[in-house]
């Protein structure tokens, strides 16, 4: 009995919805819109978040040693900093090698070239890059270096500048996402009056058989549950539509966006994230219709 | 099978109105009772309170050992499923056929496909409708839209079956025809209820009549009933 009630009760909730003609299309057109914001917000999270990653990838301190500090006081920071659990890594070049890096890079440049044969001495100084294994590890290990018992051996540490470019992409990404957020959440919400309204008008049309119905003897869920359908069919076809314009986006749009990342390709994101998407898509689109629905009916169903 | 027991009704709309005053009545199992009285008697009220799409202000209604006046709302579908209900305007799904009206109270019950394709088709030809099954309620006449609210009302075999002024719209030979189906679905052991204005068919129907006049029951004559007012 369950089984035969299921099928036509889904059967009753299609053909509610086959019915609605342009009502229908409004309403699936707004849910599509909705779902559509909320999956564009995804995708720009996770370029937010690569663009984040890249930088971040990129950062390190470059502390620059005084011309007169002996090679001996170095490798005692350098020592230091190895015993330090937030350092990842670090590199030493002494001054003779930078030099020589130097010299090599510009060798091509007539002007360049001259200038350093007329020099005879090595301007360029001692420096040690050293990358932490997290990034909010930075600001401690440059106290270590600009404030304790080295100080007076270091020219300069170039962590601050980095720094503000790291606050700055993280700011923007944070104010993507609450924008998104706050887009999303304006969308479903009219959404949900949209489809309320829509599910409303058809229980309008359909109150006749709805008393009809109850005098028959049919339960509240038997009358009930073909409008339930009804507002889950609308989050099931905007899910697929917004996923089907989703793909088109990244599928046309992947050359543009693809030059803000480095390794990974929209194209790939997506395909790896697609099912899942589309599962959020799904699950909030049906949570929304199959809510207004509720909504919406409760007035017709007093007993 | 049917009983009132001090029963009254009063509406609170804009003030309020007694409808019902004090209605004592029993109604036994096959019983054909015609309900009389002019507008406002309260025929109507009397019938939704067997439907329970009123409730009684005060006194007590009994189907069988059920009391009505007490039924909870989620036991009314399972009552109502033992209740056939016919109106004046048909009432009919317009977005249905006529072969879906009607199989949708045996929908309701989780009937079978091959049960409900049996009991509807059953049901329309004691009608006289059969072939119409695929037409919808707009494409027929009143009579036949009456009738197919006939064969919804009875499909399931229900133990009483209401009809409110189920004549007011018919010509007179769609009525005397109609008049003629219940007898015949009273006689296959249905209860029936009506409530009509018609004169000449509660005299021609040698039934038991109840006069309400002004809510209170004016008369009740047990057989070979007249319409006195």
């Amino acid at each position: 009995m369950f089984f035969i009630n299921l099928k036509r009760i889904l059967k009753a909730g299609a053909i509610n919805f086959w019915r609605n003609g342009t009502v229908n299309i409004a309403t699936t057109s707004i849910m599509t819109v909705t779902l559509l914001s909320i999956s564009i917000l995804l995708v720009l999270n996770f370029l937010g978040q690569k663009a984040v990653e890249n930088f971040k990838d990129k950062i390190d301190i470059s502390v620059y040693f005084n011309p007169d500090v002996s090679e001996e006081s170095i490798f005692k920071v350098r020592d230091e900093l190895a015993a330090m659990p937030e350092v990842k890594s670090f590199n030493y070049l002494s001054k003779d090698e930078a030099w020589e890096r130097f010299k090599a890079k510009h060798s091509s440049n007539p002007v360049i070239s001259q200038g350093i044969a007329e020099l005879d001495t090595n301007p360029l100084y001692a420096t040690l890059n050293i990358k932490a294994k997290n990034i909010d590890d930075y600001p401690k290990i440059s106290d270590f270096l600009s404030r304790g018992k080295y100080a007076e051996i270091i020219n300069k540490i170039n962590f601050e500048q980095n720094k503000q470019g790291i606050e700055k992409l993280s700011s923007i990404v944070n104010a993507i996402q609450k924008g998104g957020l706050w887009i999303s959440l304006i969308f479903a919400i009219i959404s949900v009056f949209v489809i309320f309204n829509a599910i409303r008008l058809t229980m309008y049309g359909y109150r006749q058989e709805v008393e009809i119905m109850r005098l028959v003897g049919a339960g509240n869920w038997y009358i009930r549950a073909p409008f339930i359908v009804e507002g889950a069919l609308y989050g099931v076809i905007g899910s697929i539509i917004s996923i089907v314009i989703l793909a088109l986006f990244v599928y046309f749009g992947s050359d543009i966006i693809n030059r803000f990342l480095i390794g990974d390709t929209i194209t790939s994101y997506f395909r790896q994230n697609a099912l899942f998407i589309f599962g959020v898509e799904l699950l909030l689109g049906v949570a929304i219709g199959v809510l207004s629905s509720l909504f919406a009916i409760r007035k017709y169903l007093k007993a | 099978m049917i009983i009132f027991k001090e029963v009254s009704k009063v509406y609170y709309n804009h003030g309020s109105v007694l409808s019902l005053d004090n209605i004592n009545l029993e109604i036994s199992r096959g019983e054909f009772v015609s309900v009389v009285g002019q507008s406002g008697a309260g025929k109507s009220t009397l019938l939704k309170l067997i439907i329970v799409e009123e409730r009684p202000t005060s006194g007590e209604i009994f189907f069988d050992k059920l009391m009505l006046s007490k039924v909870s709302d989620y036991y009314l579908p399972n009552l109502r499923r033992n209740i056939g209900v016919v109106f004046q305007d048909f009432r009919m799904m317009p977005n249905k056929t006529i072969y879906e009206n009607v199989a949708f109270t045996l929908e309701v019950l989780g009937r079978t496909n091959e049960e409900i394709d049996r009991d509807v088709l059953v049901s329309l030809d004691i009608m006289g409708i059969k072939d119409k099954s695929g037409f919808y309620p707009r494409q027929l006449s009143g009579g036949e839209q009456q009738r197919a609210a006939l064969a919804r009302a009875i499909v399931h075999h229900p133990a009483i079956l209401i009809a409110d002024e189920l004549t007011g719209n018919l010509d007179l030979l769609n009525t005397w025809e109609i008049i003629k189906l219940l007898t015949k679905i009273n006689e296959m052991g249905t209860t029936i209820i009506l409530a009509t204005h018609n004169r000449e068919i509660v005299n021609s129907l040698n039934k038991r009549v109840v006069t309400l006049d002004k809510g209170r029951i004016a008369q009740d004559q047990a057989t070979n009933g007249k319409y006195i007012i």
